[in-house]
């Protein structure tokens, strides 16, 4: 019954999704949507290798880029993210062949068309990351974080309740 | 000479008249003069109508009104039975259809994406000059307009007070007329000989005028316009490319978005809808000229097909053959937007 | 202050009577911004816009907002809060255009006890802390009907206090015990009236009704039409160019569909009810995905059917006022006298 699609925490509010916008140590939340077989298993090798990155992450895995229908980041940017990343395989590289090729260029309609309506570029981002690629996830996450950091905690498109 | 107006109301009714005679179609859609000033409103007539009195052509006309884009009105005819496995027991009607180049346009998506049979159609393309945008005109006026009347390229309006004035047509067209690039149609089954206007840049020039404002300019701008929606839906069932059988905005199962008035559920809802027009938006402006608050969809749906057109060498035009952008890929395409840690750490 | 003659107030003394007002309610005057009329907050300052007309939505938001919280709870708390504590201070809505205090008695109705008794205490609070101010129409807009379906340009139902604006002054009568109060309490910037300015009034108010064309509707008639062509093709017909939006029931001051949700994020959640229509896909739509008003044309006949048939016979009243916003923004020039008109030969 009425379920809620994409719910940003998992825990109960008064553990650690909560974010206290408390302006110097304000910690950013960002959902990231990493396909099953390249991205989440790059994310699974940096933990592997004890890489450090940003705590600041909550991961989703999906079979494949081409599952992230736009409408996922847009729930995310609703229910509070400050930042959506979304990675999948190489091009080229695709476990269903070319489905991150059609996922390219769902991506390029909506982060252009989101720049367009004013939410910053930083906010929703999309990258490529292999299986073998644990420091390049590690960087990717590094470098999200900073440039969602730049831009600050997400006001635009968060729905109160 | 005789005024355009009549004039091509004339030739589409003579057009009609002979798709009937011949027996080529049973339905004709196109507009009638509608009970307000400034509408002309989708007309239907049948077959059997016409055979009862022929003289319901006569009902018909073309002005700078018709704002709908009639190919919205196709859809049914071609519908699934609702079980989908009986098989359809009527053939498909044959439908004549007056269409602008927008309209065509959107019957040339839709045949694409086979929700439209283009044989059992009779396009008779209207060569456009361009449909009025109403509140243009009613800005200039002081008083409530009680009549209109239009002739060549000025539009006399009467005002309640008894005031009248004369409007020039071309400076309350609408904005996608005045930056439409394909006024002609083009691969219809006849052409009404009428002069269309000269085709415009695609609305470039404003959209990069847009880009100069500020993330936070472009988002108050955005907020503005979207805090105006009542959540009507008419701009959704204005477009002939909005054809879903159940639009995500009604899935109750896994509710995407809320129902209510919440601001972000509008934004959600029009952001969303207008990226569901990718590469099949015509920019018609049937949507924006539905919308009873006014709001500025233009703006967008501007944008996503221009962005289309910028990353995928698309436009929604006549040609049957080509695929729809979002529904293909080419290994070709840009991986500009994508980040690049090692690059972003130089 | 007497209350049968009535009495006047300068228009230059508005402000200061609804400052004085505003002191212990929240007060909402009519205003154009962008051409579209609105009843928006006063704030010092302000002067209500007497000739903006009717608003583009209709007041009955007040009373039945398009979104409204009935409760709220999280995770702990079992017990359900009323949140609309708002709702608590009274209001005085200024200038309500009296077709649109009409259709607050035909809300009562649904939401007040006259239903069977039943109460809903959203509703009924923020009923009994409003003073309606209606004002009279001098100009009928074209679109208006109100006379056709037994409304007036000058009428009193839903009304506290009627005013007529009598270019330089306002005459107001107090018409319920709440509207005498308002009056009694803003005695010093009122004048008592002379009997000249009644007359004045009756005379403004006769020639309204006089301007106004005669929309044919009887009411016996159409709903015996209705009720024995439910199944009449006509509908059909009728239904060609609708498009399915709900413009014409939002916009609408008597509809008065809801449905209920919840909406809950991170263990806390809200319990809303929104304005439903009768023209969207899912609003008869069962659990099952059976939906028995599957198509437009059931969905439409139901808008009519409902207004002028079903609330004939259970309340004796027609759920229409007459104010001609559906008419005026139906995107496709779907108009409700037309189908009044179809319905009316016997
Ligand atoms: S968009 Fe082009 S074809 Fe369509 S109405 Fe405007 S000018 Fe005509
Ligand atoms: S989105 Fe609007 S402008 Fe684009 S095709 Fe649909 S109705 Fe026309
Ligand atoms: S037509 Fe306008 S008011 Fe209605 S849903 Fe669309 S944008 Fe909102």
């Amino acid at each position: 019954m009425g379920n809620q699609v994409g719910d940003v925490a998992t825990t109960k509010p008064d553990s650690t999704a909560e974010t206290t916008i408390a302006a110097d140590d304000w910690q950013p939340s960002i959902v990231a949507f990493l396909c099953n077989w390249c991205s989440y298993a790059g994310a699974d090798l940096a933990g592997v290798s004890r890489l450090q990155y940003g705590p600041n992450v909550r991961i989703i895995r999906v079979p494949c880029s081409a599952r992230v229908d736009p409408q996922f980041i847009l729930k995310a940017l609703q229910n509070g993210a400050d930042g959506v990343l979304v990675s999948g395989c190489h091009p080229g590289d695709c476990h269903y062949i070319h489905g991150n090729l059609v996922a390219r260029r769902k991506f390029a309609v909506i982060k252009k068309f989101l720049e367009h309506i004013g939410i910053e570029s930083e906010r929703v981002q999309f990258s490529w990351v292999s299986a073998s690629e644990g420091s390049r996830f590690a960087a990717l996450m590094n470098s999200v974080i900073d440039g969602v950091k730049r831009v600050g905690p997400s006001r635009k498109l968060v729905k109160e309740l | 000479m005789e005024d355009r107006v009549e004039q091509t109301s004339q030739a589409i009714r003579n057009e009609a008249r002979r798709l009937f005679e011949a027996d080529e179609i049973d339905v004709f859609i196109g507009f009638e003069s509608g009970s307000l000033p400034l509408s002309s409103r989708p007309a239907f007539l049948t077959a059997e109508e016409i055979a009862q009195d022929p003289s319901k052509i006569d009902t018909l006309v073309w002005d700078s009104f018709c704002t709908s884009n009639l190919a919205t009105y196709l859809l049914r005819y071609y519908a699934n039975e609702p079980n989908r496995r009986k098989k359809r027991e009527k053939p498909y009607p044959r439908v004549g259809i007056a269409v602008k180049g927008c309209d065509c346009r959107s019957v040339y998506t839709l045949a694409k994406e086979r929700q439209v049979q283009r044989d059992s159609l009779r396009l008779v393309g209207v060569p456009c000059a361009g449909m009025v945008d109403v509140r243009k005109i009613q800005e200039q006026c002081a008083d409530e307009i009680v009549a209109c009347e239009e002739v060549d390229d000025s539009i006399s309006i009467t005002l309640r007070n008894g005031e009248s004035t004369k409007i020039d047509r071309e400076k309350a067209l609408r904005r996608s007329c005045l930056e439409c690039r394909f006024p002609k149609p083009e691969n219809t089954d006849s052409i009404i000989d009428t002069p269309a206007r000269k085709p415009g840049d695609g609305g470039r020039a404003t959209l990069e005028a847009f880009e100069q404002k500020s993330s936070d300019e472009k988002w108050q701008y955005f907020s503005d316009e979207l805090t105006k929606c009542i959540r009507c839906n008419a701009c959704r069932q204005a477009c002939p490319t909005c054809w879903c059988k159940e639009c995500f905005a009604e899935h109750t199962d896994l509710k995407w978005i809320g129902v209510g008035s919440d601001l972000t559920d509008a934004m959600v809802f029009q952001i969303t809808r207008i990226y569901h027009q990718a590469g099949r938006c015509v920019e018609c402006d049937a949507c924006y000229s539905a919308c009873p608050m006014g709001v500025d969809l233009r703006t967008y749906t501007n944008r996503i097909a221009q962005d289309v057109h910028e990353l995928f060498d698309y436009l929604p035009d006549f040609n049957p053959e080509t695929s729809p952008p979002l529904a293909t890929f080419s290994e070709a395409d840009s991986n500009d937007f994508i980040t690049d840690p090692e690059q972003a750490h130089e | 202050m007497s209350d049968t003659v009535g009495c006047t107030i300068e228009k230059k003394l508005l402000p200061t009577l609804l400052l004085n007002e505003s002191k212990h309610s929240r007060v909402f005057i009519p205003k154009q911004s962008d051409g579209v009329t609105e009843y928006a907050v006063f704030g010092k300052g302000d002067t209500p816009d007497l000739e903006a007309g009717q608003s583009r939505l209709s007041p009955k938001s007040f009373f039945f907002p398009q979104t409204e919280t009935l409760y709220a709870f999280d995770y702990d708390t079992i017990e359900p809060s009323a949140s609309e504590e708002a709702a608590e201070a009274p209001v005085v809505l200024f200038a309500v255009r009296p077709c649109d205090s009409a259709s607050f008695e035909l809300l009562d109705q649904v939401f007040g006890p006259e239903n069977h008794g039943y109460h809903d205490p959203y509703y009924e609070k923020k009923r009994d802390n409003t003073i309606v101010v209606t004002l009279a129409c001098n100009k009928p807009g074209s679109t208006c009907f109100c006379t056709s379906v037994g409304g007036d340009p000058a009428g009193t139902r839903g009304a506290d206090v009627l005013a007529f604006d009598l270019e330089d002054r306002l005459y107001l009568e107090g018409l319920t015990t709440k509207g005498k109060e308002f009056l009694a309490r803003n005695g010093e910037v009122l004048k008592e009236a002379a009997e000249t300015d009644r007359e004045v009034a009756n005379t403004l108010a006769s020639s309204a009704r006089e301007s106004m064309p005669a929309v044919e509707y009887d009411r016996a008639t159409v709903k015996k039409n209705l009720d024995d062509q439910f199944d009449n093709p006509i509908w059909e017909k009728i239904t060609n160019t609708c498009i399915g939006c709900g413009a014409c029931t939002y916009l609408c001051p008597t509809c008065h569909c809801f449905d209920i949700c919840d909406e809950e994020r991170h263990y806390k959640g809200r319990r809303i009810r929104t304005w439903d229509s009768c023209q969207y896909a899912q609003f008869t739509k069962h659990a099952s995905g059976h939906n028995p008003r599957p198509t437009k044309t059931e969905r439409l006949r139901q808008r009519f059917m409902h207004k002028f048939s079903y609330t004939v016979e259970s309340v004796d009243e027609v759920y229409c006022v007459g104010c001609g916003r559906c008419v005026r923004y139906c995107p496709v020039n779907l108009d409700i006298r037309e189908v009044l008109r179809e319905f009316s030969s016997t």
